[in-house]
């Protein structure tokens, strides 16, 4: 089956089995961001955003993104000019293998989105659904309030 | 294998009268399960949380995160429903995981309806006609082809009261052993409401002993533990190949109490 989607803010073709989920899909198309890790919605490598929500593309059907809004990683910025958030990662050091860093990343940016000045508490409970085997979490949650602060200052 | 999308109540039902087809919603109940035919309800209109004069209808695909958000229900006896979404999977998940769905899939860990029993709610259930059924009964009912859960409703009633939830697992994010949820108003001393429900370990399932026992009484701290301890002990327990009998009815035994106590004696 077929469906038309938008991805990065571009309108989209994605053709696909209906049991496909939409992660495998993404992949095909060449957003190799958007990691497998457990495929079960446990590990959350795979985080996107549909309709500026962060949600887990292992544990969606293809089919269910029919006319939404996708952000994958890829969509955020350029290597020359990375997203605040990412450019916090990189400072705070929260990057070590990277496998988890394009989920954490799409998680962080969808609570700062809404939440331009998060909590420690608030910030641990948007990241909760993403796992993390090498940094310990201290420098993700660092590299967060990084980029908030950075954000409201206006400087990336 | 199909995918459907209806836009109107009657086309879904009407795809869901196919053989071999299930709805779905959130989608996160689908992994290495094998399926025929999907019928995809979230473009149905049925999302939303009216706050109306004698009751509050919660539209079946509303997701997690919006009722944990909702200002109408934390506002509504204790925010009872608010704290068990609050503790239910992750943030990823509760932006997708609908009521609807998780009632219908009538998981042992879903956190919901043990929530909505210690509220009284009441589904709404749409085939070719509608009906509706407290919670518990729909527990102890199936669903015939072509009928889905359109709608949550939750009586105005009672909601003054102190309520909690109490979700008991190894990790934040794991499968939680025990949900409880506890609703409770008192007159002076003396308990005039209360209503308990457990999940987890058990089916979703009022407490009725508890109830039974402790209304109308004077608060009281050794009686509310001897009725924890009671019921905990009467209560069917399934069989876990993790965790012995006896373990989890000595958990949930304190686990009772301890909601008991914060909900009669504190605050």
């Amino acid at each position: 089956m077929e469906i038309t989607c938008k991805i990065n803010n571009v309108e989209k073709r994605l053709v696909f089995e209906p049991n496909e989920k939409l992660l495998d899909a993404l992949r095909r198309e060449g957003y190799y961001g958007v990691k497998f890790g457990c495929g079960n919605g446990d590990c959350g490598a795979c985080t996107i955003l549909v309709n500026g929500k962060a949600v887990k593309s292992c544990i969606m059907f293809a089919a269910q993104a029919k006319d939404k809004e996708i952000t994958t990683i890829e969509g955020l910025s350029t290597p020359e000019h990375p997203h605040p958030v990412q450019k916090a990662f990189v400072d705070a050091g929260a990057v070590q293998c990277g496998y988890c860093t394009p989920g954490m990343i799409i998680s962080a940016k969808a609570l700062l989105d809404k939440n331009t000045k998060p909590t420690e508490d608030e910030i641990k409970e948007a990241l909760e659904g993403n796992l993390c085997r090498c940094t310990g979490y201290v420098k993700i949650i660092d590299a967060v309030k990084l980029a908030s602060q950075r954000m409201r200052g206006g400087k990336r | 294998m199909e995918f459907y999308y209806p836009t109107t109540i009657k086309e879904a039902q009407e795809f869901l009268e196919k053989p071999s087809t299930t709805a779905v919603a959130g989608g996160t109940s689908f992994t290495g399960k094998s399926v025929k035919s999907l019928v995809d309800l979230t473009r149905l209109g049925l999302n939303y949380i009216k706050d109306e004069k004698q009751k509050i209808r919660i539209g079946a695909t509303t997701t997690v995160t919006e009722l944990k958000e909702s200002r109408v229900l934390n506002n509504f006896a204790n925010g009872i429903l608010p704290e068990s979404c609050s503790v239910l999977a992750d943030t990823q998940l509760r932006n997708v995981i609908t009521i609807g769905g998780n009632i219908a899939c009538r998981y042992l860990w879903a956190n919901l309806p043990p929530a909505l029993m210690a509220l009284e709610a009441e589904v709404e259930i749409t085939g070719r006609k509608k009906r509706t059924m407290s919670i518990e009964k729909f527990f102890e009912s199936k669903l015939a082809p072509g009928e889905f859960i359109s709608e949550v409703i939750i009586p105005k009633g009672s909601n003054k009261g102190a309520g909690t939830f109490v979700r008991f697992a190894r990790t934040k994010v794991d499968y939680p052993l025990i949900s409880l949820a506890v609703y409770a108003e008192k007159q002076k001393n003396k308990i005039s409401i209360l209503r308990v429900a457990v999940s987890g370990l058990t089916p979703p399932t009022r407490i009725k002993a508890i109830e039974n026992e402790l209304q109308g009484k004077n608060i009281d701290e050794k009686l509310l533990a001897d009725a924890a301890i009671k019921a905990a002990d009467q209560i069917r327990v399934l069989k876990s190949y993790v965790f012995s009998e006896e373990y989890l009815r000595e958990v949930l035994g304190v686990l009772l109490t301890r909601a008991l106590k914060k909900v009669l004696m504190e605050g």
